[in-house]
């Protein structure tokens, strides 16, 4: 039987496979993250075809109306995973206990290639919903960033689509450790917010497992000058959270998310940064840091 | 002796707490979509995403 284990954002996920048609591999960028440490969630692979499920509306929790549904049967949430090619089919279910702490991932396996496949299990979306799930049971949350290691103090550079996220990663990569230009991952780990990178990045390929203090919040946006505007209270926490993959399914979760970002912004200065794709803006952001350090009331 | 002045001059003032409306990017707080999804498509070796329909994505890390 194979078996994997990573660590993400210090939760040690046990991948293992019953060694049917095809063995475990993930994708390269989840070679830093490979742990031997005792598994908090245990993952089972499954290749050979979909268990069935019958699917009532009562049961579904969530839809994203493209690729993923999550339903709550007999106390186990049920994850499936189709697409338009699919025609709306599952191609893929994951099921889990109410903790998301066990789960079988059943894959179907087109007939074709057999010989050559390597299976990602935790190919998108199924591990990002994954981890917003965990993360939403008091854990953390996974925000839509770019995080950078500046020799210990981390930066996190926050923004949707388009906002720049990935051209900050290469601005980023020869001055410091780039954790993900695409999903961070925060939590709060004995008093003080740490940032952590993740295996699934964007359109810049280096990632880092991280686990670095979080220093500063950037709200990111394109701009003719560089240029910071602090925020706090709601609008920061508003900026932080259209930024973030909450748990809008998860009642709980959502509440858990609220009050974290509130918690984030009050212990973390947070500027909108308005920039020029050249690495003077760099310096800004460091220099800033330091100047803001001296007169911060939460630090 | 300082410490109790110190404390009440960084204290925030009270804000009244109020309903603040936010709009999501919907597909991408939601996860609706595979930013490197368009690189789908036939491969040779390596780490692939299976899609649907034997469709192979090798954008690692996703």
């Amino acid at each position: 039987m194979d078996r994997i284990s990573v660590n993400i954002a210090g939760i040690v996920f046990a991948i293992s496979s019953d060694g049917f048609e095809s063995s475990i591999h993930l994708a390269r960028a989840y070679e830093d993250f490979l742990s031997s440490d005792p598994p908090e969630i245990t993952i089972k692979i499954h290749n050979d075809g979909l268990p069935i499920i019958i699917y009532r509306d009562q049961d579904k929790i969530f839809d994203s109306e493209m690729v993923w549904s999550l339903y709550l049967i007999n106390g186990q949430y049920v994850l499936t995973l189709k697409s338009p090619s699919s025609h709306h089919q599952p191609y893929r279910i994951a099921i889990f206990d109410e903790q998301f702490r066990h789960g079988d991932v059943y894959s179907n396996i087109p007939e074709t290639g057999l010989a050559d496949l390597q299976i990602n299990p935790l190919e998108f979306p199924l591990s990002e919903v994954l981890m917003v799930c965990l993360l939403a049971q008091g854990r953390g949350l996974m925000v839509h960033a770019c995080g950078v290691d500046d020799h210990g103090r981390g930066y996190l550079l926050t923004g949707n689509s388009t906002h720049g996220k990935s051209t900050m990663a290469k601005l980023w990569q020869d001055e410091a450790a780039v954790l993900n230009d695409d999903r961070i991952v925060l939590r709060q780990m004995d008093g003080r917010f740490l940032m952590y990178g993740t295996p699934w990045h964007g359109d810049y390929s280096g990632v880092a497992p991280g686990g670095v203090p979080l220093e500063k919040i950037f709200y990111l946006r394109h701009a003719n000058t560089n240029e910071t505007i602090r925020k706090d209270g709601i609008a920061a926490a508003s900026m932080l959270l259209t930024r973030s993959f909450p748990p809008l399914w998860d009642g709980a979760g959502m509440l858990f998310t609220l009050d974290l970002c509130a918690h984030l912004v009050e212990a973390v200065p947070c500027f909108e940064l308005g920039f020029v794709p050249d690495k003077d803006v760099l310096e800004l952001m460091r220099n800033h840091l330091i100047q803001e350090d001296e007169e911060l009331p939460f630090k | 002796m300082t410490d109790k002045k110190d404390v009440k001059k960084t204290k925030r003032p009270y804000q009244k707490p109020q309903v603040e409306e936010v709009e999501l990017v919907v597909e991408e707080a939601v996860l609706q979509a595979c930013k490197t999804a368009a690189t789908t498509g036939p491969h040779g070796i390596g780490t692939f995403c299976l899609n649907p329909g034997g469709q192979w994505c090798s954008a690692d890390g996703s």
